[in-house]
């Protein structure tokens, strides 16, 4: 039998670096709306890209209540989760090459199709400004958090 | 090398939701003009998704907001990506019989780990678990829209 405890801020943040995926949500027309996004963390913020759609015309209506959600969910007794409160920001091209960078090291399928998609021409890049960052974890009795 | 960005078919759409054990509940946070975002464990029944839900924030916000939730599951696999969101509005579950379904199917989905942290808590002691689950509400989506994408 194991127990549900509070990640760190420390604890959450190596969460969010070692998964580099999660579900952006936003609200969109006062409706929630959420989408899987690959990020980079960098400091306390999570920098990606994105095309022109519904994602960012929501982020640029409503830059300030940005949620990102990280999970690694094997099963009900071994899941890890991260929440992010924070404020959207559109970022600097410098920004590009180091999300490049991350992409290329990583080995799922939709890391290359994000590499294809961030050099196109109407790639965005952005930021969320970490607010507030919250995590918890099924630690196993046998065991303990899985590093 | 060519990406495709494709269209799920609702009977894809469905199976991904049947079949998937997390998901994510995506609702408007009860204090903030913000969304509210947690992992659920959840059963998808004759177009409805169930799930248990104790006193807390998430029960707060689903009363606070009931039009519009979402619930979005994905995965990468290596080889590609999905991702599927389904939206409807929010019940609790009065009835007993579809509670006592729903109940059924969670446990068969997830062989009684659905409501693991209930047990958890209960220290295994079952007169301690059935009041803990009885306490909590059980509450439904009805699915009104869904949508979904393969990258790959």
């Amino acid at each position: 039998m194991g127990m549900i405890r509070p990640l760190s801020e420390e604890e959450s943040l190596a969460v969010l670096a070692e998964l580099g995926w999660g579900r952006l949500a936003v609200v969109s027309d006062g409706r929630p709306y959420a989408v899987p996004m690959l990020f980079h963390l960098a400091g306390r913020a999570l920098t990606f890209y994105t095309l022109p759609g519904r994602k960012l015309q929501a982020l640029r209506e409503h830059p300030s209540g940005v949620v990102v959600e990280a999970d690694d969910i094997d099963s009900a007794t071994s899941w890890r989760s991260v929440i992010v409160n924070g404020r959207f920001e559109e970022s600097p091209p410098e920004d590009a090459a180091r999300l490049a960078e991350s992409f290329r090291e990583r080995k799922e399928r939709y890391a290359a199709i994000a590499l294809e998609q961030l050099a196109s021409p109407d790639a965005i890049f952005g930021r969320i400004l970490i607010e507030q960052i919250s995590g918890r974890a099924y630690v196993s009795s046998q065991s303990g958090l899985r590093e | 090398m060519n990406s495709q960005d494709i269209t799920l078919e609702r009977s894809e759409i469905f199976q991904l939701l049947t079949q998937t054990k997390a998901g994510r509940l995506v609702t408007l946070d009860p204090e903030r003009d913000e969304p509210y975002v947690v992992p659920v464990n959840f059963v998808t029944l004759s177009r409805s998704i169930y799930f248990y839900t104790e006193p807390g924030r998430k029960l707060a916000a689903l009363r606070a907001h009931p039009t519009g939730v979402a619930l979005e599951i994905d995965h990468d696999d290596g080889i590609g990506a999905w991702s599927v969101m389904a939206t409807g509005d929010y019940r609790p579950v009065t009835s007993r019989r579809e509670r006592s379904l729903a109940t059924a199917g969670l446990l068969a989905k997830y062989r009684g780990q659905a409501v693991a942290p209930m047990w958890q808590r209960a220290k295994g002691r079952w007169p301690e678990f059935l009041r803990a689950l009885a306490g909590a509400e059980m509450g439904a989506i009805r699915i009104r829209r869904v949508s979904g994408r393969r990258w790959g």
